[in-house]
């Protein structure tokens, strides 16, 4: 009896070792690395001379087309020296007193889940928050911070229904390598400016905003 | 005429016999060897090591169980819980945390740590993978420090068997599998699996303690859309917002995004402990190759350089699509999340876990200055001295066996 149970264990170990080794040497990929000389370097930062009269005014209303990074930009201004509120939504009567309505551009998925809504209802909802601003006479002010992972299929349609309303652009460099918000501020005449990191955007915001540097 | 034969041969039976029993005892010692804790050198910032059943006492005593670091100030302030090893195989995660527990000092509020979330993930490998059971660190001296290479489940000894399908304790049905994923079965159940009573006793902890912030740290395939990322819950947003600029601004080319917490995607950690308790939740993920479905053999050097001949050539090809225009966006996300140190193509483990460092730094600084109740922890490796010196630098001499 003991020695046909031994037997059975000797089988199953085999058996556990001959998977083993294999499933060791299973996916050994065949490719050869190639490695790279170039090193990655920050995009260099390009300033755009904005004209004199360019003054947006404060309070800004800060909101998404997309509901995604309306709480960086949100806090991106409050560091600008900005007197800012965020809303998601934006109704008719949250631009009454507003200076600049001021847009992060570029689509989350999970925003999108969160708020319940579909790209398509989302880019619809962001037409007519831009027509009620430019109705109301509001200047809009089009931020698109989050560089690469914001731009691709999904965020492309909300940051070009902002950028083809905007009065002006501030982008990061790295959300703009393929020229995609630069076409759009050449073909409508509106500035661009593009920065290489938060703190120039802050920067940029405060300049546009005429704050004073020491705040 | 059967028997006969067989008794000609006693000698082989014996043989075979004997051979049977050496390899059940050598594959014995070597399952049973899985459960020995990867060890962990207690740093002078820890003021008491807590067992998370203190908060659930159900856990006492079983393998759910685990120890919790308190690193108590003394001094009135925030409370933070950062939980690492919720996912094992995850390996910047309980490799952050253990530099955490040897490096880190409360000066003001208190830090709790946890550094194997869900401790019985750390006792087995996820079956098919191939993962090795186990890696090293060396330290500049040359000795060397090891790390369990655990599952991304509960170890199904531990709890089983899987149902066929999974309602978590948020409501939503998953697969059976994910019974045995901590990560879905938040906020847990007092009398629920094992696996739901580890999430239940975390939330517990951060209800009695009156736990203010609450981080958990994580990895994920390279190839998948949430890495490089903070998910936040919504009452944490803000937080995550002040701590993502701060760390793209002190740290030249550090890039990472922030993603709301989804409404819809339950039993995680950024929206039920969001949900269910007073504390704001926010999750960390880097990119790990060895968790990708484009990854070799998991060899050590995978797991420690993050070098893999698939990810690599990836990469190369991601960015000759890229120059020539015609990237869509799953390329451009291969991209963004491919190497840290993108002159050799590789993810090395000190880079991430600096990103993770780097960022729960971040987090308690803003905690500080954006709430009323601050925090204060020196001594957690600086992001620049972990990728220029390496892990080993920081991690305390192996203890004697
Ligand atoms: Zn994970």
């Amino acid at each position: 009896m003991k020695s046909t149970w031994l037997l059975w264990m000797t089988t199953i170990c085999l058996a556990a070792l001959i998977t083993g080794i294999s499933a060791a040497q299973e996916t050994e990929a065949t490719t050869e690395t190639v490695a790279t000389d170039e090193t990655e370097s920050p995009p260099d930062t390009l300033m755009v001379v904005i004209p004199d009269e360019m003054v947006f005014a404060a309070p800004a209303l800060v909101t998404t087309v997309g509901r995604a990074d309306g709480t960086i930009v949100h806090v991106i201004c409050r560091r600008a020296g900005i007197d800012s509120e965020l809303i998601e939504e934006v109704q008719r009567e949250d631009l009454d007193g507003i200076g600049t309505l001021v847009v992060a551009m570029g689509g989350s998925t999970k925003g999108l889940g969160a708020a319940g809504v579909d790209a398509d209802t989302e880019v619809e909802r962001g037409e007519e928050v831009l027509a009620m601003a430019s109705v109301a006479d509001v200047p809009i002010l089009g931020v698109h911070v989050g560089g690469t992972p914001r731009r691709g299929e999904l965020s492309d349609e909300f940051c070009e229904v902002v950028a083809e309303a905007a009065d002006a652009l501030i982008v990061k460099a790295g959300g703009n390598e393929d020229g995609f918000f630069t076409e759009i501020a050449e073909r409508r005449d509106i500035p661009l400016i593009e920065v290489g990191t938060n703190a120039e955007a802050i920067e940029a915001l405060a300049d546009l905003f005429g704050v004073a540097e020491d705040q | 005429m059967e028997m006969e034969r067989r008794i000609h041969h006693p000698r082989l039976s014996s043989v075979l016999t004997a051979l049977g029993a050496v390899w059940a005892a050598v594959a014995a010692v070597l399952f049973l060897s899985a459960h020995r804790m990867e060890p962990l050198v207690v740093g002078e910032g820890v003021t008491s090591i807590r067992r998370l059943s203190e908060w659930h006492t159900p856990l006492a005593g079983t393998p759910g169980d685990t120890d919790v670091y308190v690193l108590d100030s003394g001094v009135e302030g925030a409370k933070v819980l950062i939980t690492f090893g919720t996912h094992p195989n995850e390996v910047a995660s309980h490799v952050a945390g253990t530099l955490m527990v040897e490096n880190a000092v409360c000066r003001e509020g208190m830090l709790m740590v946890i550094v194997h979330t869900n401790a019985s993930g750390f006792t087995h490998g996820d079956p098919q993978e191939a993962y090795p059971t186990r890696f090293e660190i060396e330290r500049p001296d040359g000795t060397r420090r090891w790390f369990r290479f655990g599952s991304r489940y509960t170890n199904p000894v531990h709890q089983w068997p899987d149902p066929t399908l999974h309602i978590n304790p948020a409501g939503q049905v998953l697969a059976g599998i994910d019974s045995r994923n901590l990560n879905r079965c938040y906020p847990g159940r007092p009398h629920g699996f094992l696996t739901e009573q580890v999430a239940w006793a975390v939330c517990e902890l951060i209800r009695q303690e009156d736990v203010d912030l609450f981080i958990d740290i994580h990895e994920a395939a390279p190839e998948y859309p949430t890495v490089n990322v903070m998910i936040a819950h919504e009452r944490a947003m803000e937080l995550a917002s002040e701590a993502l600029i701060d760390l793209e601004m002190g740290i030249p080319g550090f890039e990472i995004n922030l993603e709301p917490s989804p409404l819809n995607l339950r039993g995680l950690t950024h929206r039920e402990v969001g949900d269910s308790t007073d504390a704001m939740a926010v999750l960390m993920e880097t990119a790990n190759p060895s968790q990708g479905r484009l990854k070799g053999r998991t060899t050590e050097e995978q797991v420690v350089e993050g070098r893999d001949s698939a990810y690599t050539q990836a990469y190369q090809h991601q960015i000759e699509i890229q120059a020539r225009g015609t990237g869509d966006e799953a390329s451009r996300r291969i991209l963004w999340a491919l190497p840290y140190d993108s002159a050799s193509g590789t993810y090395p483990l000190r880079f991430r876990v600096a990103r993770h460092l780097a960022g729960i730094e971040s987090l308690l600084n803003a905690l500080t200055y954006h709430t009323d109740r601050g925090i204060a922890v020196e001594g957690i490796p600086d992001h620049g001295d972990l990728i220029t010196q390496g892990i080993g630098a920081f991690l305390a001499p192996p203890p004697e066996d």
